[in-house]
């Protein structure tokens, strides 16, 4: 039963114990934590967004800190000043965090924006290209088309100038023929039976007049075409002069051609004497023959067959 | 007998007051535990190491002391609760802050690319924006 007192004083004791520690306060380690959580509260109370964002957290420091300096005015125990302020701190500290989150999120939804702009800008540039190329097809394309249509028009301009061409040559040939000219084989050949001068002379006969017309004018149609008179005589009279001879009929030929606008570099004229028959010269008949004008015709091309 | 029975009377009397006077920390106990679950679930261990350490050292103690020493369990379920708190807050600003890294570095990655493929843009290109401290 004596253990009963002795177990109650001692209980009493210690609450007297604990009363007297708790009177005994304003140590320096609670003070030091009671600046230090007022600090941490001042801090988070300068923060712009602290009620706005962080309001229970700020009200709960506020709260801690002022029942920290209540238990301090109240001479409470260093213990509860330094629980009470390390609440009060530690309170600040969520809201400081709490303001940072905030921060970040606003900043974020920026940077999304941002984020899409530059996507719209790149799907913009994109777009911009794609339209470009399309266009740059488009002018290649065309470009392609137009170069067809004038390869197929060269083409049928070539195609019309090679029928002309072959018109003409038909058409050539064909006048030639109507002049008696024949094809030989060093090509169209006109001969002229010495009609065209007296005996012995050089001077186209007026008789000639109407053949040169025609030469003439045949020659200014085929401008490319080019003749070689050739002057022959019979084998009457030395070489000398048959070949003199020869020569002068050939260019009386060429002169009365030129004078009726056939250019001078269209045309040969050659002397060859006695030196080509084409009959025997033992009949009058046949160094009628041997006497003769012969007017060979060059291609369209001007070019002759030669031999 | 009677003096026994007046003593048994007084120390019960003495335990009830005890009972109604000194606070007990079951509340506070229980409110830290949900605080410390909820920042480890928030990923504080990885984010807010210390925070969460300081929490879990203080609700073991709180704890162990709550049957002995339920004014000190209460204060160190305190201490651990706003501990817990401290370190979800972290965390969360943490991750948020981790985020906008993200979709910075993705923006600039972006326009690095857009910059390369079209070099000669004249474009004016903002800045990004300045990561909150």
């Amino acid at each position: 039963m004596a253990k009963y007192w002795i177990a109650s004083i001692c209980t009493a004791a210690c609450g007297v114990a604990v009363l007297l520690a708790g009177c005994a306060t304003t140590s320096p380690e609670g003070e030091s934590a009671l600046d230090h959580a007022r600090a941490a509260v001042q801090r988070l109370e300068e923060q712009p967004l602290a009620s706005q964002t962080a309001g229970k957290a700020l009200q709960d420091a506020r709260a801690a800190l002022g029942a920290a300096e209540a238990a301090e005015r109240e001479h409470k125990s260093a213990d509860i000043v330094v629980h009470l302020s390390y609440l009060a701190s530690r309170n600040a500290e969520v809201g400081e965090a709490v303001i940072a989150e905030a921060r970040a999120r606003t900043a974020m939804s920026q940077a999304q924006a941002q984020r899409e702009g530059v996507l719209l800008d790149a799907r913009e540039r994109d777009a911009a290209a794609a339209h470009q190329q399309a266009l740059l097809a488009q002018q290649s394309a065309q470009q392609s088309q137009a170069q067809a249509q004038a390869s197929q028009q060269q083409a049928q301009q070539s195609a019309q100038q090679a029928q002309d061409a072959q018109q003409q040559a038909r058409d050539a040939q064909k006048q030639l023929e109507d002049m008696q000219a024949k094809q030989t084989d060093r090509g169209m050949m006109l001969t002229l039976g010495n009609v065209l001068f007296d005996t012995g002379g050089d001077t186209l006969k007026p008789g000639a007049d109407e053949l040169v017309s025609r030469l003439s004018q045949f020659l200014q149609n085929h401008p490319d075409i080019k003749v070689r008179i050739e002057g022959h005589t019979d084998s009457i009279g030395s070489d000398s002069y048959n070949e003199a001879l020869s020569q002068r009929r050939a260019e009386a030929v060429a002169s009365a051609l030129q004078s009726r606008g056939v250019p001078a570099m269209r045309i040969q004229a050659v002397g060859r004497g006695k030196s080509a028959p084409v009959a025997g010269n033992d009949s009058s008949a046949g160094r009628q023959q041997n006497r003769r004008v012969e007017i060979i015709f060059s291609d369209a091309q001007g070019q002759f067959i030669s031999g | 007998m009677t003096r026994t029975l007046i003593a048994v009377t007084v120390l019960g009397a003495a335990l009830a007051g005890g009972c109604a006077s000194a606070p007990q920390p079951s509340a506070d106990l229980t409110q830290a535990h949900t605080l410390v679950d909820q920042a480890e679930q928030g990923g504080a261990a990885e984010l807010a190491s210390a925070d969460l350490a300081s929490a879990r050292s203080k609700l073991q103690m709180a704890d162990q002391d709550a049957r002995d020493k339920p004014e000190l369990s209460i204060r160190l379920a305190q201490e651990a609760s706003v501990d817990a708190r401290v370190a979800l807050a972290r965390t969360n600003a943490a991750k948020a802050q981790m985020a906008l890294r993200d979709v910075n570095a993705g923006t600039q990655t972006l326009r690095n690319e857009t910059d390369r493929a079209q070099p000669n843009t004249s474009m004016p290109v903002p800045s990004t924006p300045a990561m909150p401290q």
